[in-house]
């Protein structure tokens, strides 16, 4: 019956034996099945009783066999001959051997020998050292679609002496072999990103930080743990080229986790934690936050911290979140020193003090944390832990500033705003001051981490210092602006000056943003306005006592001194 | 010569367009021939070889009224319905067109006012009527009008396929307004060689002559092709009352209405409306909005007003 069995046949179960496909893996029975191929005189049964051989390291018998299969001529037995003779493997080393063996390979034919050839030419093995013929060889092996070939071409074209460089098509090559997943081209197309490479440099660092990170993914793809983690943290926390997308994070922790890679745990922890590309599941987040920690892994100690801070599916527990805080600090984590500085500061634990308030944010402003130096000038600016100093404040901020940190914008203008109009300081050192601020409350308002509130008290004060005329470059327009930007989202303080803007061209649009102010009202001012509206009858608005007395009185119980003041005449 | 070869002579002249020759004989025999009065009439009424001067035009229409000359009377009656040369009356244009019987330029007209309610009541069945009257006659006019009422859904039930019958029947006699019906539509036909500027520019002269609803047509189809000054002219037709009632308001919406266009020009414009609160709540916001939008195509005044309201 076996002997009815055909070498294609024969080699075909040989392999499934040799490499483990659907039956338990075991060279020896292969070597029963590739033999009987080979007794047939089969080319490819040769071949792979040689394979057998040489990974028995018997290189003699292993010579034989391929040398007996490229005599039946198959193409890849030469290739590895040739290999064997250059190495000295069964055989006297023989670089020239080798270099004809591979030629007779070409001469088949045999994609994979093209590549090797042009090696051979390129770097003078057995043969003349020729650039142009390893250039046509390694054409001729990316026309097949080796993705070998490719990367040689291009790099050739790159790095090539006697033939002439093509940047343009050297990328393309590059590119294509690196599409094809040759980690080679891969590797080599980082390298010319990352030192960048004459062609590139013409090109802005920030398309050479893309282009990287793009090749840095698609070695993620090939399962390199580096760019694993690199990817997942780019995607996870976003920068400059890197949009935030919990997606894409998680498609890579995941992956990392796959790999038993700590920071696959600490990954899918958090992504589950905050239901960042998963369903939010505390459950799952605190088993794999658990498991990371466990392993040691300073963010997810943090992380553990931050679920009992903030109750994430536990009660709040600022000592337990002080616990893994600590434990995280022990490895100098920033974000677990910061959080720590702020259990004492907002003294959420037992004998908590601004001092140690004032230490932990100290200690974490030494890793160059930007949040760190944020809360450091809050702290010198409300004297938190020390005397307070607006020098050290401004300081402070300014080095969150520079760390790209955009909440201390708004803070330290807010705070040269005060200082100004505190000061009575002269003109010139008022319009110093002003530009600065507009320059910060600018950045911060068009910045998209800004906050909501934050970003309304930055319009209105732009809508006050635009009005001041100290300012040079005061300007009832520009103040409009700002005040008008400001009560379009909903900031009553700045309705009210869009009604004292609007009373005399537009008095039905003036009423309409007093009322609006009057809704939600944040001081008397707003109020008592409306009441003197209906009390008097301006702007078209007919008389109405009770409603005035109703505005005066509402303004009153805002201790708006000028409400009181009438209140208390008409009695 | 006698004075009915003369007066052919000046007809040839005047439909070779040799205005000049033809301004002269006309100029002599009007005062005796209704219709050299009339042609002369016409010379005036579009300034052929002289200055337009609708007295004179008047004058002249009068003439070849009184001399019972049909296309006279027609034109007399414009110039009542235009109020040119004499104040604005509907009724005697009406009347005139009435007289007229026999010119289908009249008949239009007559069909016009029934469209629009002028003098007469409105009644779009009586329209209709005069419509496929004239339709009968080869009026391509006549055949555009029908095609738009299907098209619109007008007096005639909704129906695209009678719409487009008409339309292209309309385009065949030579319809310029079924043309300018198509390039508004987006779908030239290949019988419309006029390039989009010799469409503005028919429309922009329209204007000129204050025939507003004659030139919205020509002027929807240019702006139809994203033609800048098309655009600019009808919000100006609006903005500064040409021909038509001033409405702000009015020519805020056209610039909104092709404000997909992307436009540095018309995003400018209508910064400036809200800036200055014309026809709208003034709003410095969506000025800046607006302003912003124009400076993203380096448009320099979009610029310059942005740094003006926003302070960078």
């Amino acid at each position: 019956m076996v002997n009815l069995m055909t070498p294609k046949e024969l080699n075909d179960i040989g392999d499934q034996y040799f490499y483990g496909q659907g039956v338990d893996k075991n060279i020896e029975v292969a070597f029963t099945y590739y033999k009987r191929a080979a007794d047939q005189n089969n080319s490819i049964g040769l071949f792979n009783v040689g394979k057998y051989f040489l990974i028995k390291n018997n290189v003699k018998d292993a010579f034989n066999y391929y040398l007996k299969s490229a005599e039946a001529g198959y193409g890849l037995a030469y290739v590895k001959l040739s290999e064997m003779n250059l190495h000295g493997q069964g055989v006297k080393k023989n670089k020239k051997k080798a270099f004809k063996m591979l030629e007779e390979a070409v001469k088949l034919q045999e994609i994979e020998s093209y590549h090797l050839l042009g090696k051979y030419y390129l770097h003078g093995i057995g043969v003349g050292k020729n650039e142009e013929k390893a250039k046509s060889l390694f054409e001729l092996s990316a026309q097949n679609n080796n993705s070998e070939g490719m990367f040689l071409l291009g790099k050739l074209l790159l790095e090539g002496k006697s033939i002439k460089n093509d940047f343009e098509s050297a990328f393309f090559h590059l590119d294509k072999a690196a599409i094809n997943k040759n980690i080679n081209a891969i590797n080599y197309l980082k390298d010319l990103y990352n030192e960048p490479h004459a062609y590139l440099k013409k090109k802005s660092t920030l398309y050479r930080q893309e282009m990287w990170f793009y090749y840095d993914e698609l070695l993620a793809s090939l399962d390199d743990v580096g760019a694993l983690m690199r990817t997942a943290y780019a995607y996870y926390y976003g920068n400059e080229i890197v949009k935030i997308n919990f997606d894409k994070a998680v498609k890579y922790f995941k992956i990392l986790h796959g790999l038993d890679e700590v920071d696959g745990y600490f990954g899918m922890g958090v992504s589950f934690m905050y239901g960042q590309g998963v369903t939010l599941d505390y459950e799952r987040a605190r088993d794999y936050l658990v498991i990371a920690a466990n392993r040691n892994h300073p963010k997810a100690k943090n992380a553990l911290g931050d679920m009992y801070r903030l109750g994430k599916g536990v009660e709040v527990d600022y000592a337990k979140a002080r616990d893994f805080y600590l434990e995280a600090a022990k490895s100098n984590d920033e974000d677990a020193l910061i959080n720590l500085g702020l259990l004492h500061y907002r003294k959420q634990i037992k004998n908590a003090t601004d001092v140690l308030a004032l230490q932990f944010m100290t200690k974490a402003s030494e890793m160059n944390n930007s949040g760190a130096f944020y809360w450091l000038g809050i702290f010198y600016d409300k004297a938190i832990g020390t005397e307070r100093s607006t020098d050290l404040a401004k300081r402070n901020f300014e080095k969150a500033i520079t760390l790209g940190n955009v909440g201390a914008k708004y803070k330290l203008a807010q705070l040269i705003y005060d200082e100004t109009n505190s000061d009575k300081a002269g003109r010139r050192k008022v319009d110093k001051n002003f530009n600065i601020i507009k320059d910060l409350l600018i950045d911060y308002i068009n910045n998209p981490l800004s906050q909501d509130v934050n970003v309304l008290y930055s319009l209105y004060l732009l809508g006050e210092m635009y009005a001041n005329p100290s300012f040079s470059e005061s300007s009832p327009k520009v103040s409009r602006y700002y005040y008008e930007s400001a009560a379009e989202r909903n900031f009553a303080k700045a309705m009210v000056r869009m009604y004292e803007i609007l009373m005399t061209r537009e008095p039905k649009r003036a009423l309409y943003w007093l009322k609006k102010a009057s809704e939600k009202p944040a001081d008397g001012e707003g109020l008592y306005l409306l009441a003197k509206v209906y009390d008097e009858g301006l702007l078209g608005q007919l008389k109405d006592y009770v409603k005035a007395q109703e505005y005066y009185r509402k303004a009153a119980e805002f201790n708006y001194q000028p409400a009181i003041v009438k209140l208390t005449m008409q009695k | 010569m006698a004075k009915i070869e003369l007066l052919d002579k000046a007809k040839e002249a005047f439909l070779a367009k040799n205005y000049r020759d033809a301004f002269a004989l006309l100029k002599r025999l009007a005062p005796s021939s209704p219709e050299a009065a009339y042609y002369l009439g016409l010379m005036y009424y579009q300034g052929l070889n002289t200055a337009i001067d609708d007295n004179l035009a008047f004058l002249n229409f009068r003439l070849a009224w009184e001399g019972l000359h049909e296309e006279g009377i027609y034109m007399l009656g414009r110039m009542y319905e235009e109020g040119r040369g004499v104040d604005r009356n509907y009724e005697q244009a009406f009347k005139l067109y009435q007289a007229a019987h026999n010119s289908d330029n009249a008949k239009l007209r007559i069909a016009n006012f029934y469209e629009y309610g002028k003098f007469v009541e409105k009644s779009l069945t009586n329209a209709i009527k005069i419509y496929n009257e004239l339709q009968k006659k080869d009026n391509a006019f006549a055949m555009y009008k029908i095609g738009s009422f299907y098209f619109n859904g007008d007096g005639l039930k909704k129906d695209l396929n009678n719409a487009y019958k008409w339309l292209n029947k309309a385009l065949l006699a030579g319809s310029t307004e079924a043309m300018n019906h198509f390039r508004i539509i987006g779908t030239k036909s290949k019988n419309d060689i006029r390039t989009t500027q010799e469409v503005y520019q028919a429309g922009k002269a329209l204007v000129d002559k204050g025939f507003i609803e004659e030139a919205w047509p020509y002027l929807e189809a240019s702006a139809s092709e994203k033609y800048l000054p098309a655009i600019i002219t009808m919000h100006d037709v609006y903005k500064l009352g040409l021909g038509v009632e001033k409405d702000l308001y009015k020519a805020f919406q056209i610039l909104k209405k092709y404000e997909s266009y992307d436009e540095a020009q018309i995003y400018y414009l209508i910064g400036k409306i809200y800036e200055y609160g014309e026809g709208v709540d003034s709003s410095y916001v969506l000025a800046a909005r607006y302003y912003e939008l124009g400076a993203l195509s380096s448009h320099e005044a979009s610029i310059k007003a942005l740094k003006e309201i926003r302070g960078y």
